[in-house]
């Protein structure tokens, strides 16, 4: 199932709140199946937090994983919880109750099967939670239920421990069990009759996605994200294929980066407008970073996959651990850019009742007894900006790929908050090929966490990066155009420079950064502003000011002069 | 309640409340524009914060409030008005007003051109209360005018007309909320000419004060509920989660008036709170915010006892 980063920052914000706590980080999230964040379950996950020893409470939930009965350990470890955390917090949230009974309502509505124990139980609890009398059909689900409904007024130590003997007692829960070990064989032979029959008619699933249906609502256990799963390591670069046919080629790029965008004629017709001059030889492949399921599993280019969500996940995860910095950039940075742009007016001179007297209309006060003899200057329309935030995503950025895309984010979502359409597009190089990953469209500011899913690989040829970042931006019908490049400046591709007559050169060192130089030119000439945020070290801040001239990039030091940094410089090129 | 009552209540010594109450002897307020020394529709609740600034006016200083959105800014300037029962004129400084709108502009009037005052040059001439509002978004040449008037010369010039003396009795407040406005820093020759103060978030118990003042019938659980609330939208924009557009008191106070007339709380909280973001994805996250607060189906007998 596929929730949207909206619902996920829904869910977070419903979290935060009722754990009165902004500085956690949500471990665990619940979703309608619709996937909009439940707003009931998530303020009980939130309460959890609150009144509970989450530490405690994690421990024990852990364990379960890699159980045959692992979803069937959690949904009842959270109606439990549930009821529990409901009792300590009703009466400081007054919402509580109602919100319990719609919740109950609509659950009730969806249709509970009873086929399950975790839907026989919590149909059982959900009837007691509206007040009505409702006995289970069978003795061991009334012990179940009446023990989970037990939980009221403990502490964590002994919740957990009435829970724990519950599990014991009910299905020979093993406490000892290291979280994703597979269960020990021996003791499933003293397991009860029902836990034998689903464990052995039931293929057990180890590893379950982090993305789960458990029986009150689909839950996201957002800490499995970063579980290795015993995903094969990626092993590096070597991912050249000499002697490949073109079509394998192609079908190589494509299963590593992402299915293509745009049908193979557009990608000619795009090549053959692009891949000229310094470029001519290249191969484009335009995507938005999605994987089909072949692709997922294909031992190769599933390795480049895995490795893409793993740096999604550290992206995130970064963006998490400095959210304070990050959000407080965020805001500082959209007043900055909003008060730009209200400050960005053409003044423009009108006859007026008042004002200055306009000594050449004087004669209609008394010819025509007319007060409209003078002028007052009046601001004009601010006019229209488009953005677009083009990353380098070659390796030569890996050292700081988590700052580039928390950097990409502050930018994107600022612009988004000012109602500038912005557009956030990657760009590498590998085997022949430039790849073009679109990460966030103009018209989808809810996009902006898949800016996340930047990751690097390859190498970056940046002239052509900039001259189709900036071709594209020709159609847009905006007044203005602005394109922001955060990149190292160091240009360098396998494809080399065909010059007339001369050797071919190599697309490296100065050859690169002429080049660049060149097309960042080029983009000026056709209207495109182009501003660089720098990522590189020291050695080459000479290589950026060439490329980029004086004045049109910014190099950031410490995160909280970010937003000072990059208003200066978005500022200074609306006012030109 | 009168306001010198109030801030008896509020625990502001008597010696200042006698000064301030000599100060409204002493300057009498032309008869012209009486309609504009108003009574204050919200108070402002801080005892120290009262204290400081009634000290800065009385020894004849101007004030500048600096702080985030819903720190009472407004409100108090409006209070430092009536507390000393002076007229009072609002001079919001978006990024418009020129030194023209301050000081005043050609008109045609009777065949003649003529002056039409602007703001300033009329707290000026009748010693009233001038709040600049979002001072800090001024243009440079609306600063400039504010120069002469504020320092020790208390005089402004109106070319072709001659020059105003600052009556005695004129005081400047000005507002700022730096966070907001960040990309304009207020220049060091106005900031000298202002005693600043700091504005502290209003406390949780304050604003349960606050609505209790207002709505004297509010059941005690709710006044705390709605308190609350405000408290988690002021999380939510500190944390950067949302921008400060829901942060609105005084549409709190509006939703709970609309909840007394009868509409349910969650479509008065609705129209107070959460329309005021007009970006949709921030919209629902303050409708997140209320809903798991204040019960969308509350209606006025539960929330008020009469």
């Amino acid at each position: 199932m596929e929730i949207s980063d909206f619902e996920k920052r829904r869910a977070d914000n419903l979290i935060w709140s009722a754990a009165g706590d902004y500085g956690i980080k949500p471990g665990f999230r619940v979703y309608t199946p619709q996937g909009e964040a439940d707003l009931y379950w998530n303020s009980i996950v939130g309460a959890v937090y609150r009144h509970f020893d989450r530490a405690r409470l994690t421990e024990m939930y852990d364990r379960f994983r890699g159980m045959s009965l692992q979803t069937t350990f959690e949904s009842l470890f959270w109606i439990g919880m549930e009821d529990a955390a409901y009792e300590r917090e009703k009466d400081e949230r007054r919402v509580l109750p109602a919100l319990r009974r719609d919740y109950c309502r609509r659950r009730l509505a969806q249709g509970m099967e009873d086929g399950t124990l975790p839907e026989r139980i919590l149909k059982g609890h959900l009837h007691h939670c509206l007040g009505e009398r409702y006995e289970l059909a069978l003795e061991r689900d009334r012990r179940i239920l009446a023990c989970l409904e037990s939980l009221r007024g403990l502490d964590t130590q002994a919740a957990l421990a009435r829970l724990t003997a519950l599990f014991e007692r009910e299905f020979n829960f093993d406490s000892s069990h290291e979280p994703g070990e597979p269960e020990d064989d021996e003791e499933k032979r003293h397991f009860s009759l029902s836990f034998r029959f689903l464990a052995f008619h039931k293929k057990p699933e180890l590893i379950r996605p982090p993305i789960r249906h458990l029986v009150f609502g689909v839950a996201e256990h957002v800490d499995e994200y970063s579980l290795n799963n015993g995903d094969p390591v990626y092993t590096g670069e070597g991912q050249m294929r000499r002697g490949q046919t073109d079509e394998g080629l192609r079908r190589y790029i494509e299963n590593s980066y992402g299915a293509p965008m745009y049908d193979g004629g557009r990608v000619r017709q795009m090549a053959r407008e692009y891949c000229t001059g310094a470029h001519a030889g290249c191969r484009l492949h335009f995507t938005r970073g999605d994987y089909g399921k072949m692709q997922r599993d294909f031992n190769t280019s599933g390795q480049n996959r895995r490795r893409a969500l793993r740096a999604q996940s550290e992206n995130e995860r970064y963006y998490s651990q400095n959210r304070q910095a990050c959000q407080m950039a965020i805001g500082s940075l959209a007043e900055r850019i909003r008060s730009t742009l209200v400050a960005w007016q053409d003044d423009c001179s009108v006859r007026s009742g008042s004002g200055k007297l306009d000594a050449s209309r004087a004669w209609r006060a008394g010819a025509l007894r007319s007060g409209r003899i003078f002028r007052k200057t009046v601001r004009g329309d601010a006019g229209t900006l488009a953005v677009q935030l083009l990353l380098d995503a070659s390796t030569s950025q890996i050292q700081q790929q988590q700052t580039v895309a928390a950097q990409a984010f502050i930018i994107a979502e600022s612009l988004s908050r000012c109602q500038i359409p912005v557009c956030v597009n990657s760009f590498c190089s590998m085997s022949g090929y430039t790849i073009f990953t679109q990460l966030r469209d103009y018209d989808r500011p809810e996009d902006n966490r898949r800016i996340f899913r930047y990751f690097t690989s390859g190498s970056n040829r940046d002239g052509l990066g900039i001259r189709i970042a900036a071709g594209r931006m020709e159609g847009r019908t905006e007044d203005r155009k602005l394109l922001i490049v955060l990149s190292d400046c160091r240009p360098n591709d396998v494809v080399k420079i065909h010059t007339d007559g001369g050797a071919p050169e190599s697309y490296s060192g100065d050859a690169g950064i002429r080049d660049t130089q060149a097309q960042v030119h080029a983009a000026r000439l056709s209207g495109v502003q182009v501003l660089c945020v720098y990522m590189g070290d020291d050695e080459k801040l000479a290589d950026c000011a060439s490329i980029y001239g004086r004045g049109n990039f910014a190099r950031i030091r410490d995160l909280s002069l970010f937003a000072d940094t990059v208003g200066s410089l978005i500022r200074e090129q609306i006012r030109n | 309640m009168d306001i010198l009552e109030f801030l008896r209540h509020q625990d502001v010594p008597d010696a200042m409340i006698r000064d301030i109450q000599d100060y409204r002897k002493f300057y009498k307020v032309a008869d012209e524009v009486k309609e504009r020394v108003t009574v204050p529709e919200y108070m402002y609740y801080g005892r120290e914060v009262w204290e400081e600034a009634i000290s800065a006016l009385l020894a004849g200083e101007n004030l500048l409030l600096s702080g985030p959105k819903a720190t009472g800014k407004n409100v108090l300037a409006q209070g430092l008005a009536a507390a000393f029962g002076r007229p009072s004129w609002d001079i919001s400084f978006y990024i418009n007003v020129d030194a023209e709108s301050l000081i005043g502009t050609d008109t045609f009037r009777d065949g003649q051109v003529q002056l039409r005052e602007g703001l300033v040059t009329r707290v000026a001439r009748y010693g009233g209360f001038g709040v600049l509002d979002e001072i800090n978004m001024a243009r440079n040449e609306a600063l400039a005018v504010l120069h002469a008037v504020l320092d020790f010369r208390h005089v402004l010039d109106i070319p072709g007309y001659g020059r105003v003396k600052v009556n005695e009795a004129a005081r400047f407040i000005g507002t700022m909320n730096y966070g907001y406005a960040g990309t304009r820093e207020l220049n060091e020759a106005l900031a000298s000419r202002f005693m600043v103060l700091q504005m502290p978030v209003i406390s949780e118990e304050n604003l349960r004060r606050l609505i209790r003042d207002q709505y004297p019938d509010i059941r005690p659980e709710y006044a705390d509920e709605f308190a609350k609330l405000f408290s988690e939208i002021r999380s939510k924009c500190e944390g950067g989660e949302i921008t400060g557009k829901a942060l609105d008191l005084r549409g709190l106070l509006a939703a709970l008036r609309m909840i007394r007339k009868g509409l349910p709380a969650g479509k008065a909280l609705e129209m107070g709170i959460v329309n005021k973001c007009f970006d949709r994805y921030e919209r629902q996250l303050v409708a997140d915010i209320t809903a798991v607060r204040i019960p969308a189906r509350l209606t006025a007998d539960q929330v008020f006892t009469s």
